[in-house]
Parts: C-alpha cells; structure tokens; sequence
C-alpha cells in the first residue's frame, strides 16, 4: 500500500468543513525522500570528517618528524598490514585474532552487564522500595574506575576469562541501570493508561507499551555503555592477557612500537565503529521517527 | 472555512458504518452479522450508559487526607453527550479517570449497561489530552491495537481489518494507514485516537480536555469532526473541559463543578437543538446558559 497525498480524502463534515485542512495535509510520500537524502547526506559528511582527522593526523606527524612520539598514517597502516597475519608478540596471535578475542569479551561483557542492568533497572523502575534501596549502592559503583577492581576480581576468579568478562560487565551495569530507569520514567503514564482503557491487561501494556516505549531509550544507553566496555578492554586484558587488542597495546607500548600502538587503537576504533552501527540500526527500526 | 452551512447530508461514509461489529457480538456464520445496535437493544436493560453513585475521592497528603470530592452522583443515558466543565483542580478529571477505572476511589460504585465495573476495560473508550498514539505502530496498527491486544484478531483478522480501514475513512484518514504518526498533522492524530478508540465499540467515550492542545483553526474543525460523529453514531460522551464555549457548543447537558470538594454544583440541560451548528451558539438561548454557566463558577470561585 502506498501512502500519499492524493489519497487524502475529501470528506466534508456535517457542518460544511472539509475534514482535513486542504493545506495542511502531509505529504508523507516526499517526507520520507527527503529524510532518506539527509540521512545519506549524514553519512557523507560523517566519512568526510574521518577523512578530515587522517589528514590533520599525517599533518601533525609530518611536522614532528617523530615515529616514535606520533606514528605518521603510513607506518602506522604498514604496521596494521604487517601484524594483522604476523603474530606479535613471536609465538602469540596475529592482530585479526586479537581483535577477534578481545571483540568476544567485550561482547560477554556486555551482554552479560547490559542484560543484568535492564532487569535491576526494571525491577527498580517496578517497586519502588527496592529503588530507594539499591539506588544509592548504584550511585557509589558508578564513578569507581575498573582499573580499581582487578586485583580483587583475580582473588575471586583467578586470571582466566572470567575476570576479564565480569570486569567489563562491571562497567556496563550501572550505565544500564541509569539510563532503563530514565528510559521507563520517560514513558507518560497516560500511555500506559492509554493501553489499559483500549481493553488490554496490565501484562501486555507492560510488556507491549511501556516497555516498548522506553526502548529507543534503552538502546541509547547500550550505545553509551558499548563505547564504554571498549575503554576497559585495555584493563581488563591488564589481568594475565597473552592476546587481544588491549595486551598488544600494552606490550607494544612497553617496546615502544608506536606504530603498533596505533594500529591496535584503530582496529578497537573500527571494531567499535561497526558495532555501534549495528545498535544504531536497532534503533532505526525501534523508533520510526528516526528513519 | 464555511462554518455557517445548515447540516443537511452527513458524509457517506459517517452514516454508513454498522455500529457495532459483528465480532463481538458472536453471531452464528449463518445470520447476517448483528449490528451494535441490535445488540445494545438485546441487552436494554433501561440502564444508563453510565452510572455513578455515592463516588469519594480523597488524596493523601502527608499524612493529612484531602478530599477531591465527596459522595458524587452522575447519571449518563444512552447516546447522551454531558460535559464535566469546572476549573482546574475541582475534580472532573479526577472522576472521568475513576469512571475508566484507571484511579481508585474510596468509596461508591461506577456501573457500565447496569454492569458494576472496578478495573480500566473496552466498554470504556478514553481519549487523552494529547492523542496517546503509539509512535512504533503505523497509523493502522495504532488503530487496531485494542482488538489485537483483546485476543480477537485470531478470530476475525480479515473482518477486523477492515473495520480498521472503514475507521479510517471516516476519521478522514483513508490513505494514511501506513504512515507513522509523527509524519500526521495534530488534528490528524486526534482522529486516529478517536478511531482506535471507536473501534473498541465502548459503551461509552470518556474524552479529558481532548481539544486543549490544539491551535483554534484545527480545534474548530475537530469540534465540528465531533459534532458530526455523534450524529451519524450516536454514542455515549463524557467530555471533560474548562471551556464554557466548548461545553455549550457540544454537549446535550453540563455538570459544572465547584471548587474541590465541592463536586457537582449545577446541572443544566443545553437548550440548543441537534444537529448542533456553529451559529446556534449566537442563540439568546445560548448566550443565557453561557452567562448562567459563568456566573455560578464566578459565586463558587
């Protein structure tokens, strides 16, 4: 079915006023053309401004002549070119299996925090005893650095995946906690009502509306709490890592590869570029105004 | 805008929707699908669309409980239009939320068709100070929520369907089912409330302050879009407003309400006839109730 102007009806009321307003009738049709040429106008000028940061980048290395203090774009690309099949350190992995294994604990991370952040902030959002009480142990964990954490997660759960993983999912929680709580008060208790006058019950409105409502919302703040597991990778392959983007980081820092250095910061840039991308697709198709 | 013309033909497609569909009414496949109307008549009881008796609403306050009103009485008759019309915070919208059942009350009974009601449910359509739509459905899906959401669609999915068009048409949105809500105009959306509210067939239409959001032009058209539904349908109307204007020009009776707790202070037959026009609120017979209406408010203010 197609949607346009034209079909707008020509309904005159009983007191001689044609239904709709002839001049204020949407054309929904040419709307949509013209969002979807903004958004790919968006996404030309987002490629320009990388392009832009590469060149101020080379810019800058050019003029400090330093490999060692700024890697110039060239050595760092040859570096990336070179690593992602050598192994480094000799013996370990390649730079694409790093990627890969750092990729997979950032996700548990992730996933396992996100998951727990939605049901504590749900529950929270519910019964509001539990949110007077939790609110403030929330409010404490949330500044706490995840550096701060390691040693106590290797007494608890030696130097294997998990410390690593539950140090990320350590990160992600209150991120999710906050913003399921600001997503579910955003939703207008009159919709929830709205739902329940329309003859359905409280168990679909929950789950149907005010759950549905809130999430657009929800995905905004597993955006933020994705680019924020990525910024303890490096800590959390810190704990007695032999691979993965953080612990090339970290050694090739330690020999002073800078090139390297860089070259592993780029590839978590792109990693994480391309699973924002995913969550801003998600959102794409949650929140229609968005298209 | 030609606001002066006399009703003489109601648009087609406003005349020419069955009450109530046949879904509902759970007729054999054999029989030709039993309207609303005969339905409704099956079932007359001789009660009220809606009665309120001995209703009491208290709001606690620190400790200290303040009464909303006490001990309210209302009476709606079946096809009858009756406005709540007060100032803000007397309570009239605090008793169309408990008629809807979406308020608790201390004490007193609500009955729907003599039916004693407690929770929210389908016999009471509610239409909201702003459309209420849900932004992630489309324009039709909005529409068909209440059905879907009530485990019919299963039963009737083509039936319903087109229903929901038919609904369409007469709010005067054919051609806009697929389009999502934000992409309509103000007045559009109201109307896509007032189909998802339809559709559900209540026995009653609780509307709260509906119109207060709208600029003047499209507010005028809507009052005209309201007029003109409930003479092709005949439905039963509970109106909340502020507006005294608005209460005269569309209600058959007002119950104007005093400050809190004071509830009901005056109920007054409209002395306008049916179809309303625009131009009958120039009547002497209006211009009388208007300043009846304002100067009780004024002496209970």
């Amino acid at each position: 079915m197609t949607i346009s102007a034209l079909d707008a009806p020509e309904t005159v009321l009983d007191l001689g006023v044609p239904i709709n307003d002839p001049i204020d009738i949407p054309d929904v049709v040419a709307e949509r053309s013209r969002r979807r040429r903004t958004t790919a106008r968006r996404v030309g000028f987002g490629a320009l401004g990388l392009g832009m940061a590469v060149v101020i980048w080379e810019v800058v290395a050019t003029i400090i002549g330093n490999d060692i203090m700024v890697p110039s774009v060239q050595s760092t690309v040859s570096a990336l070119a070179h690593y992602l099949t050598t192994p480094y350190p000799s013996g370990s992995d390649p730079l694409w299996e790093d990627a890969l294994v750092s990729t997979e604990r950032v996700l548990m991370g992730f996933g396992i925090g996100t998951f727990c952040g939605v049901a504590v902030g749900s529950v929270m959002y519910a019964v509001q005893p539990i949110r007077h009480l939790v609110d403030p142990i929330i409010e404490v964990t949330r500044p706490l650095p995840p550096l701060a954490f390691i040693p106590v997660l290797i007494m608890w759960f030696g130097i294997g995946q998990t410390p690593k993983v539950v140090l990320i999912s350590i990160g992600v929680l209150p991120i999710m906690v906050v913003s399921t709580i600001a997503a579910l008060d955003a939703v207008p208790k009159d919709l929830e009502h709205c739902g329940r006058t329309l003859g359905a019950s409280r168990r679909y409105v929950l789950l149907n509306v005010q759950v549905r409502a809130a999430l657009p919302a929800i995905v905004t703040g597993m955006r933020i709490a994705m680019a924020a597991s990525w910024t303890s990778i490096v800590a959390a392959e810190m704990i007695a890592a032999n691979s993965g983007l953080g612990f090339v980081i970290l050694q090739a820092g330690n020999y002073l590869q800078m090139p390297l250095v860089f070259a592993g910061i780029a590839m978590i840039g792109a990693v994480g570029l391309l699973l924002d991308t995913s969550l801003r697709t998600a959102l794409f198709w949650l929140d229609p105004s968005r298209r | 805008m030609e606001l002066h013309q006399t009703a003489t033909a109601v648009a087609p497609s406003l005349r020419g929707l069955p009450l109530s569909p046949s879904w509902e009414t759970g007729s054999p496949d054999a029989m030709p699908p039993a309207t609303g109307l005969q339905r409704r008549i099956a079932s007359d009881t001789g009660a009220p669309a809606v009665k309120v008796e001995g209703l009491t609403k208290t709001f606690g306050r620190r400790g200290r409980q303040v009464p909303v009103f006490n001990n309210i009485n209302l009476s709606v008759q079946k096809g009858e239009f009756v406005c709540l019309l007060g100032p803000s915070g007397c309570g009239k919208s605090t008793l169309l939320s408990a008629i809807a059942g979406i308020l608790p009350f201390d004490k007193g009974s609500v009955a729907i068709d003599g039916t004693t009601v407690t929770g929210p449910g389908a016999d009471r359509g509610m239409l909201f100070q702003s459309p209420m739509l849900f932004s992630w459905l489309t324009v039709r899906d909005n529409v068909l929520f209440g059905p879907r959401a009530r485990g019919l669609m299963k039963r009737a999915r083509a039936e319903i369907g087109a229903q929901a068009d038919e609904m369409l048409s007469t709010v005067g949105l054919h051609g806009f089912g697929d389009a999502y809500p934000h992409e309509l105009s103000g007045g559009m959306r109201h109307r896509v409330a007032f189909a998802r509210a339809l559709l559900n067939n209540p026995a009653v239409l609780l509307m709260d302050e509906p119109f207060g959001a709208l600029d003047a032009m499209t507010r005028s058209r809507m009052h005209a879009f309201l007029i003109s539904l409930w003479e092709a349908r005949r439905i039963t109307i509970v109106f909340v407003t502020h507006d005294i204007e608005e209460a005269v020009l569309l209600g058959d009776r007002i119950c104007v309400f005093g400050n809190r707790p004071n509830g009901i202070i005056k109920e007054l037959e409209v002395p306008l006839g049916r179809p309303r026009r625009f131009e009958d609120l120039e009547e002497p017979a209006a211009l009388v109730t208007k300043r009846s209406i304002r100067e009780t408010l004024w002496a209970a203010a």
